[in-house]
């Protein structure tokens, strides 16, 4: 102090107007100052209104639709509402004979979609009044026209109408505008409708007539697409299978990942010492908490889809096997041997040189067993694994060839062709035999793998674990040790403790967590398209051993295409995943409210 | 209130099991309970080791199993026998299938049995560099890390001391004449004052003269600038012999520039007006539309000229070779025989003459001396097999590029012998000419971390350009969020009311609780359009990784803003009383008490941001791009790792496929940079926290 009071200098205040300067510019930069954090927080919020106002703006537009055929070309002038339900039969019949079956399938059947190629005409249409000459047909067995009385009877008017104007008329969205547009511009969609683009999509169709006969208001989020599955075309794909998988994979998360998050965070809290392995767990659970999400897929992927697939495509439970009859595996193999395999109901017998009857039974045998190889598959990578066994097994050379169909980005045509060369066989000996049942039984049967979704909802359960172990942990600590001591005083033992104090005024807090960490699951995307999440599925899961797809990963492949009509449905499946979300949330806030106002308060 | 029934007050105190004991018991369903919780507790260590494991597992298969490239090669010939010998290009494909022992047609496997890297190497080094590696010993070699060469190709004789060198290592050069070159001694095109010169003027003009006046009056005082060969070219020695008798240091004292590229050489002469050079006839004749030939006392060279000795500057072709290693290498002297039956129709082309008949006959006479063979025989090209290694003069340099190009295109290409039906012998088919090899590529660590390149279907794999995207769109996602993410922590913290805070924070939530597909969307259907419209279509790739890293700045704003703001608000209020109290305004005391106080929580917010942003998949998957690209620019699309992992586990990926493989990889890779900033975030929160 002394020597600061020896330095010599002048003033060390300023002057009382230049103090005043100063201070109104140190205001002014506080004010600067401010406001840049306003801007902060305004743009955080300006994100958050522009993120949604441009979902709503994509989901809900104007849109131009025409006809293919003009509907009053088939009814002579009538409209459709006049029609009867034979008349309407009739015109389906007329212009989409091949697909009467898939309509019956779709509107009238009464049997499962896997069983309807096996059931007879009196159980698909589960009516026993039927005309007994067709009653117990297959229905490919009989002809056109039974089929389309088939429709006629048992269907309802208002649907034979819209199998009309859908497969007939083929009403198509030549256009479409979202809101923003449709609002301020209307007047110049309506006329470039009218003129460049249908111009341009006659042109294409080689149509001379077609005329826009709707330009609307359109919602692409409807009742429709919450109700409808997936469909290649925009204006017919709706999101039900995404949907019930998304809450298929939330249920199969809740179950797994509460029952243990908790258990580990009780473990942390109430038991373990505070040593070493706890130190390490802790850390470690803090550590997962900041992985990837993709990194989780991956994990999946390995474990759940790779390594343990006997289990998580349910073949040890006895899901997804699909038994063949014998003629199903005759059909199926005979294209690999020249010549002509037959099965006349006891004995199966051939003609080619390529392989004699005992070989060829036994190979049956094996494919009655794990399943029938399909020459043409979908999406299924084990075909070459297949093909390699039976090459070994065969000692036959096996020429896989895989054509891959994806051109223009359509993800659905991703068939792989595969073609079996078979140039000259051999009797199969019993080594052989030994070789391909031990192949076909590592490779697991063909069809089935750990694509599923219990393996998915298994890999987020593992992604949101250490979110739920925390929070649970903070939830536990904060439950007063008089609780726990009084618990003890009582003579309850450290579990009884442990479950009936503890664990009930700690439960708001961890099912606020729990509930939370769902929603972040749900609309994780990342992990399930590492883990093989189907990306055009139109049957919904009906077991956790199901093919799935979820409303995330539809969101990424709607919004992966080029055309613009599927960034209107992507807009419409965000709403619906952002309404799930919300849901969650409002139901944790909910809870945590609920559970506040009436049980144990501190 | 009525007693409570004495019956139950007894029960309570009566004791019909004798005294309480008070010891522990065990009490297995407890120890069951406490057993199953551990269990649960324990898993996540072992999630932890499973993805390291899993990770691990798969890259060290990357790393060391059999990864099938197609070599993009068509093999030559059909195969259709067990032991089959084909051909393929030079290139990758090569390297990998000498290294590796096995390659893959189809689906069958077959070992190489023997590998013919066919190559013609060759080295410019100069003739005295030529003879110097021909002659060096093997260390030596190896210190300089080049092979013996086994031909040297000069543009003059061996010298006696070179000639000695070489016998002390028992090696004794054969010299082959093949040709004639003539120096060629050239100005600018520009240059008008000069047409032709005596020889004698050559030693001034190389020599003492410093200005073009000094050597006659009516040229231009102008300093004189040379552009001459390096002195270990046989072209350099040529004209010291020739010019100066072999004492050359009059012209090195005039500093010339030396360069062993004579097209640059041709290039500095046709841009300086004052200049003049020489080197070999060929190099003039390449460039003859920008220099100027000089005649030397009326003679400018031709072949006749050259052939006569009338041209000053002419000078002998040679190669070299030895008798022992042309007897113990067939293949050099099935070449140097093939070159010598080769040379008179192809000099001409490169501007080189031909040698006189008698000197060329000399060769062929020194060729069946040094093999013992009778005569010349013809060769064929396509049954030679071994690697050939030139080394020498630049001048002979085109000269033995255009008959080694000539020597290839008849054949002698690298080949390999297969045997066929290795690892599965009854794979054997048939497989017609034009089927593409498929050869194994290991990539190797450093290839992974150096390479630009990923391309795994043809056996590029370098993870830098994924590394490069993730960091641009991470360091754009930080420059958005850092600046704003504390702007609006200060502000939740410092500025705003409890009643404002507890509106605004559960907007911040929301913003972090929204599927990362839906930011994803956002970026490819709002940002990029309005960056397009910004900056121009042109200029703004639809796919960039610009539009990618904004979105994710805008994704971790909530979580820089949460974690600062926790920060923020661990410091104490005495604090900032006390600098409100020293007079300091708001902002002062934030930027200058708060935000210092707090910097250690900042810090790790920052860091965790980092970690999430390289973590993040959804957004980049969909807006930045699809195909890897080393880009900086951020307009441009470039795919990133976490992008990669998710569009080739996308399609149907078949397991223990070479993608398969990679993606764990580069997830390893991934998962590493991430577990670092987590732990180093964690580590500075508990080490550096100021503790109040």
């Amino acid at each position: 102090m002394a020597d600061d009071g020896n330095t010599t200098r002048p003033t060390y205040m300023p002057e009382e107007a230049d103090f005043f300067r100063r201070l109104e510019l140190r205001r002014r930069r506080g004010r600067v100052g401010r406001l840049f954090n306003y801007f902060s927080i305004a743009v955080t919020g300006l994100a958050l209104i522009v993120l949604f106002l441009n979902v709503a703006n994509e989901a809900f537009g104007t849109i131009g639709v025409v006809n293919t055929i003009e509907p009053e070309s088939l009814t002579d002038g009538r409209s459709l509402a006049e029609l009867s339900n034979e008349e309407l039969a009739a015109i389906l019949a007329e212009h989409e004979a091949r697909r009467l079956r898939v309509f019956i399938r779709d509107t009238i059947s009464q049997v499962n979609a896997e069983e309807f190629t096996k059931a007879s005409v009196a159980q698909i249409v589960g009516d026993d009044d039927v005309d007994s000459a067709i009653a117990n047909e297959l229905l490919k067995s009989i002809g056109k026209e039974q089929q389309s009385a088939l429709l006629a009877r048992y269907a309802d008017g208002d649907v034979l109408r819209r199998l009309v104007l859908e497969e007939v008329v083929e009403r198509k969205v030549i256009a479409s505008y979202t809101l923003s547009e449709a609002l301020f511009n209307f007047e110049a969609i309506k006329a470039e409708i009218e003129g460049p683009i249908l111009d341009e999509y006659k042109r294409a169709q080689r149509l001379d007539d077609a005329k826009a006969t709707v330009i609307r208001f359109h919602s692409w989020l409807n009742g429709d697409f919450l109700a409808k599955p997936m469909s290649s075309r925009p204006a017919l794909a709706g999101a039900r299978t995404a949907l019930i998988g998304s809450i298929g994979l939330m249920a199969v998360v809740a179950l797994t990942a509460l029952p243990i998050g908790v258990g580990a965070a009780i473990y942390l809290e109430e038991y373990a010492r505070h040593g070493f392995i706890n130190r390490l767990i802790e850390t470690n659970v803090r550590n997962l908490a900041g992985v990837p999400s993709i990194i989780y897929g991956m994990l999946g992927l390995a474990i759940f889809v790779r390594a343990l697939a006997p289990v998580t495509s349910g073949i040890i439970f006895g899901y997804n096997f699909d038994a063949p009859s014998v003629e199903t595996v005759i059909e199926r193999i005979s294209p690999i041997f020249e010549g002509e395999i037959r099965f006349d109901g006891r004995a199966i017998s051939s003609d080619s040189h390529e392989i004699d009857a005992p070989t060829l039974a036994r190979v049956v045998d094996v494919f009655l067993r794990f399943g029938t190889p399909s020459l043409t598959m979908l999406g299924n990578s084990s075909v070459i694994d297949m093909s390699q066994a039976l090459a070994e097994a065969l000692a036959i050379p096996v020429d896989v060839t895989l054509t891959r169909a994806d051109e223009a980005r359509d993800l659905e045509v991703r068939g792989k062709a595969y073609r079996f060369d078979v140039a000259a066989g051999a009797p199969i000996s019993d080594d052989a035999f030994d070789q391909l049942m031990a192949s076909l039984a590592r490779i697991n049967s063909f069809s089935p793998n750990g694509r599923t979704l219990i393996s998915a909802g298994l890999t987020l359960a593992l992604l949101i674990l250490p979110i739920i172990i925390i929070n649970a942990q903070e939830a536990i600590r904060a439950v007063p040790a008089a609780i726990r001591e009084a618990s003890y005083g009582l003579g309850a033992t450290r579990w009884q403790t442990i479950w009936r104090s503890v664990l009930p005024a700690a439960l708001p807090g961890i099912m606020t967590g729990t509930i939370l960490s769902v929603s972040r699951a749900v609309g994780e995307t990342a992990p399930l398209i590492v883990v093989g999440a189907a990306t055009f599925l139109v049957t919904d899961p009906t077991s956790p051993f199901s093919q799935f797809t979820a409303l995330p990963i539809q969101i990424y492949q709607w919004t992966a295409r080029p055309q613009e009509q599927f960034a209107d449905i992507a807009a419409a499946a965000i709403i619906v995943l952002l309404a799930l979300m919300l849901t969650l949330n409002a139901a944790a806030i909910f809870l945590r409210n609920r559970y506040n106002r009436y049980s144990i308060r501190f | 209130m009525p007693d409570p029934p004495t019956q139950s007050t007894q029960h309570l105190i009566r004791n019909d099991r004798g005294p309480l004991n008070l010891k522990r018991k065990f009490k297995p369903h407890e120890a069951a309970i406490r057993a199953g919780l551990s269990a649960c507790a324990l898993l996540s260590i072992f999630t932890t080791l499973g993805i390291i494991l899993v990770l691990g597992n798969e890259s060290i298969a990357f790393f060391t199993r059999d990864q099938w490239v197609n070599s993009n090669r068509p093999i030559l010939s059909a195969m259709d026998e067990r032991r089959t010998a084909f051909r393929v290009k030079p290139g990758k494909a090569l390297e990998a299938v000498e290294a590796s022992g096995f390659i893959r047609v189809g689906q069958e496997v077959m070992e190489v049995l023997d590998f013919q890297n066919n190559q013609i190497d060759m080295d410019v080094v100069g003739a005295g560099g030529g003879f110097k590696h021909f002659c060096a010993s093997d260390v030596d070699l190896a210190e300089l890390g080049v092979k013996r060469p086994q031909i040297v190709s000069a543009s003059r004789s061996a010298t006696q001391g070179e000639i000695e060198r070489c016998r002390a290592r028992g090696i004794s050069p054969i010299a082959f004449r093949v040709g004639t070159d003539a120096l060629a001694i050239t100005v600018s095109a520009d240059n008008d004052f000069i047409t032709g010169l005596r020889f004698a003027e050559l030693r001034q003009i190389f020599g003492e003269a410093d200005l073009w006046s000094d050597l006659r009056p009516d040229w231009p005082r102008e300093p004189i600038q040379l552009f001459i060969p390096g002195r270990d070219s046989g072209t350099f020695d040529v004209f010291a012999d020739a010019v100066f008798a072999g004492d050359a240091s009059a012209m090195l004292a005039r500093s010339p520039i030396m360069s062993e590229n004579y097209d640059q050489l041709a290039g500095s002469i046709h841009r300086n007006s004052y200049s003049i050079g020489f080197f070999g006839y060929a190099y003039y004749l390449a460039n003859a539309d920008d220099l100027h030939i000089l005649a030397l006392d009326g003679v400018a060279p031709s072949e006749r000229t050259v052939e006569d000795g009338s041209y000053a500057l002419a000078r002998p072709l040679f190669i070299y070779s030895d008798a022992g290693i042309m007897r113990e290498q067939p293949q050099v002297k099935d070449f140097i025989s093939y070159y010598l039956a080769k040379v008179n129709d192809t000099i001409g082309d490169i501007g080189y003459f031909q040698a006189s008949s008698e000197a060329l006959a000399k060769a062929r006479n020194q060729w069946i001396r040094a093999t013992g063979a009778a005569e010349l025989p013809p060769v064929n090209p396509a049954q030679v097999s071994g690697a050939l290694i030139a080394a020498g003069s630049s001048t002979m340099f085109p000269l033995t590029e255009r008959i080694g190009q000539l020597f290839v295109a008849d054949g002698y290409t690298p080949r390999f012998e297969v045997r066929r039906g290795v690892r599965g012998e009854n794979t054997i088919a048939p497989h017609s000419a034009g089927v593409t090899v498929e050869y194994s590529d290991r990539p190797t660590l450093l290839e992974f971390f150096t390479n630009t390149k990923w391309i795994p279907a043809i056996g590029q794999f370098g993870v830098l350009p994924l590394i490069n995207a993730t960091l641009m769109t991470s360091a754009i996602a930080m420059l958005v969020a850092l600046p704003l993410g504390i702007g609006a922590a200060v502000y939740l913290s410092e500025y705003a009311s409890p009643s404002v805070r507890s509106a605004l924070k559960p907007v911040l939530e929301i913003l972090a609780g929204v599927s990362t597909v839906v930011y994803g969307y956002f970026a490819l259907t709002f940002m990029t359009p309005l960056l397009r419209g910004i900056f121009g279509v042109d200029v703004v790739n639809i796919y960039n990784t610009g539009s990618a890293g904004i979105v994710v700045g805008i994704l971790i704003i909530p979580l820089i803003s949460s974690m600062s703001e926790d920060a923020l608000h661990a410091v104490p209020t005495a604090l900032r009383e006390a600098s409100y109290g020293l007079g300091a305004t708001k902002l002062e005391t934030v930027t200058k008490v708060v935000i210092p106080a707090a910097l250690s929580g900042i810090l790790a917010a920052f860091i965790v941001a980092v970690s999430r942003a390289i973590g993040e998949t959804m957004i980049v998957a969909i807006a930045a791009g699809a195909g890897p690209n080393l880009s900086f620019n951020p307009f441009d699309s470039a795919e990133t790792m976490t992008g990669h992992i998710a569009r080739i586990s996308g399609g149907d990926l078949s397991y223990d496929s070479i993608d398969y493989n990679s993606i764990f990889a580069i997830g390893l890779t991934l998962f590493l940079m991430t577990f670092i900033l987590n732990v180093l975030s964690r580590v500075i929160i508990s080490r550096f926290r100021e503790a109040y």
